[in-house]
């Protein structure tokens, strides 16, 4: 009884309750989470330098434990390397071929430029069942909630939460992220979706494509039109499985996404896009406007 | 008596500057390493449980201010927005005090004994969190990607962070010790 009623336990107790109360009011209102961008900003260097520590230690443990793993791959680089020189040369006689057709077809480059931000990621959220990670950007660089990201190879998510200096990237490997896609080959819709057995394997699906949709194995399926947060165009990633649902009548296709999400480092902040519309030149700028 | 006013200070310095770095090593440094172990340590919760048992009579002040201070940390940095950690730590350390108090001359046994309940405590935050948050996981995925990798992570740094928390309490040791002294 003497334990229950010290007073330092009591104290410190109502002060953690109070803690977690007022803090989490922030989460269930729905508003930004001040306290928590103040943390996190606070938390930025200290996140900057185990990152740093990481990435430096990452030289030395691969090279000393995976020798003949580097052997080998360096071996098949080097078979690689000759094979797309091949395939260089005749990609440069296809560019040509394709400018051609592009003009023929009146199809342009529907994007005039991006204006994108680079931003370090710092962080994941510690492993567990979020898909969230930091950035090293924040409002002081331009950066707006609901702003798409994404990386040379394909998208990685939107920013959900900016404090200052930093922000937070809902992946789309979160299993509350979608995203209006379509297949490029074909261009059937669909949406994407990440159960989350899939999302631990790194994987996505499309839901809702059409049952008489011709898809293939290693089809690219890019953003789509609707919506003002991603780009249209922007790779999401290739198809690797399709299966038919029977209830809704409708095809899923599994997505190897294509960014590798265990491996970022780098990333763009789409901070504002022009889009080339038949009549209007529409600018937009995130999801703000 | 001046002697313990620096004691004092050394060992909150150290319980924030170890708050802020295991913070920031659970959160930037080890899922870059231990993902591939599916394994999710909560370092803090064992540094927790650590004071709770090895800072002798002053254990529930440290133990009780350190959680706060690094539930904040914690949910802060790498939370969804609700913050549950610092009710958890706060409990976690209180109670690890309590099982030193009642078994002082085998401290080792309780902070093992007692860091494995602190996990499964963790693991319930932990699926609390899903629950809260809105989320439709189910519950196998649950099980399986948080529960698991966050209990078996969390018991297995119990080791490894034994001599910290031990290092890091010596100084609120020294006083005790210093008193008895005195008083004999």
């Amino acid at each position: 009884m003497k334990y229950i009623k010290n007073k330092i336990f009591l104290i410190s107790l109502t002060l953690a309750l109070c803690v977690s109360t007022v803090f989490s009011v922030f989460y269930f209102m729905g508003v930004q989470n001040i306290p928590a961008a103040m943390v996190q900003d606070a938390m930025l260097p200290f996140q900057n330098a185990f990152t740093r520590l990481s990435k430096s230690l990452d030289g030395y443990l691969v090279y000393f434990s995976n020798m003949r793993a580097l052997y080998e791959e360096n071996q098949a680089l080097k078979d690689r390397v000759e094979n797309l020189e091949n395939q260089l040369h005749d990609a440069e006689l296809a560019v040509g071929e394709n400018a051609a057709l592009r003009d023929y077809l009146g199809v342009r480059d529907r994007y005039d430029s991006f204006s994108v931000v680079q931003a370090q990621v710092l962080g994941n959220s510690d492993g567990t069942y979020l898909q969230y990670l930091t950035l090293d950007r924040g409002t002081a660089s331009g950066i707006r909630e609901n702003m798409a990201v994404i990386t040379k190879n394909g998208v990685v998510g939107y920013v959900c939460e900016v404090s200052t200096n930093s922000c937070r990237v809902k992946t789309l490997l979160q299993y509350d992220t979608g995203v209006g896609v379509y297949v490029q080959r074909s261009g059937d819709v669909g949406m994407t979706d990440c159960p989350y057995a899939m999302g631990q394997k790194g994987l996505l699906r499309v839901v809702y494509l059409p049952e008489d949709a011709s898809l293939q194995i290693g089809d690219r399926v890019v953003t789509g039109d609707l919506g003002d947060m991603y780009p249209s165009g922007l790779t999401v990633g290739h198809i690797i499985e399709v299966m038919p649902d029977v209830y809704s009548r409708t095809l899923t296709a599994t997505l190897q996404p294509a960014v590798n999400f265990d491996d970022l480092e780098q990333v763009f902040v789409i901070t504002g896009f022009v889009e080339k519309l038949p009549d209007t030149e529409q600018t937009t700028e995130g999801a703000q406007q | 008596m001046r002697k313990h006013y620096v004691l004092h200070a050394m060992t909150a310095v150290g319980c924030v500057a170890c708050a802020i770095l295991l913070c920031a090593a659970q959160t930037s440094f080890f899922p870059h390493y231990l993902n591939d172990a599916i394994l999710v340590p909560d370092l803090l919760l064992c540094m927790c449980v650590g004071i709770g048992v090895f800072a002798g009579r002053y254990a529930h002040i440290y133990g009780t201010l350190f959680g706060i201070f690094a539930g904040i940390l914690a949910d802060g940095t790498a939370g969804c927005g609700i913050f549950l950690l610092p009710l958890l730590y706060v409990l976690c350390a209180y109670g690890a005090y309590v099982c030193a108090d009642l078994f002082p001359k085998r401290k080792f046994t309780v902070y093992l004994s007692f860091g494995a309940v602190a996990s499964v405590l963790r693991v319930i935050v932990a699926i609390l969190y899903v629950l809260l948050s809105g989320g439709s996981v189910p519950i196998p995925d649950v099980v399986r990607y948080v529960c698991i990798p966050l209990f078996f992570g969390t018991s297995i740094a119990l080791l490894p962070l034994f001599p910290a928390s031990w290092i890091l309490t010596l100084p609120v040791r020294k006083i005790k010790h210093q008193n008895i002294d005195k008083f004999t």
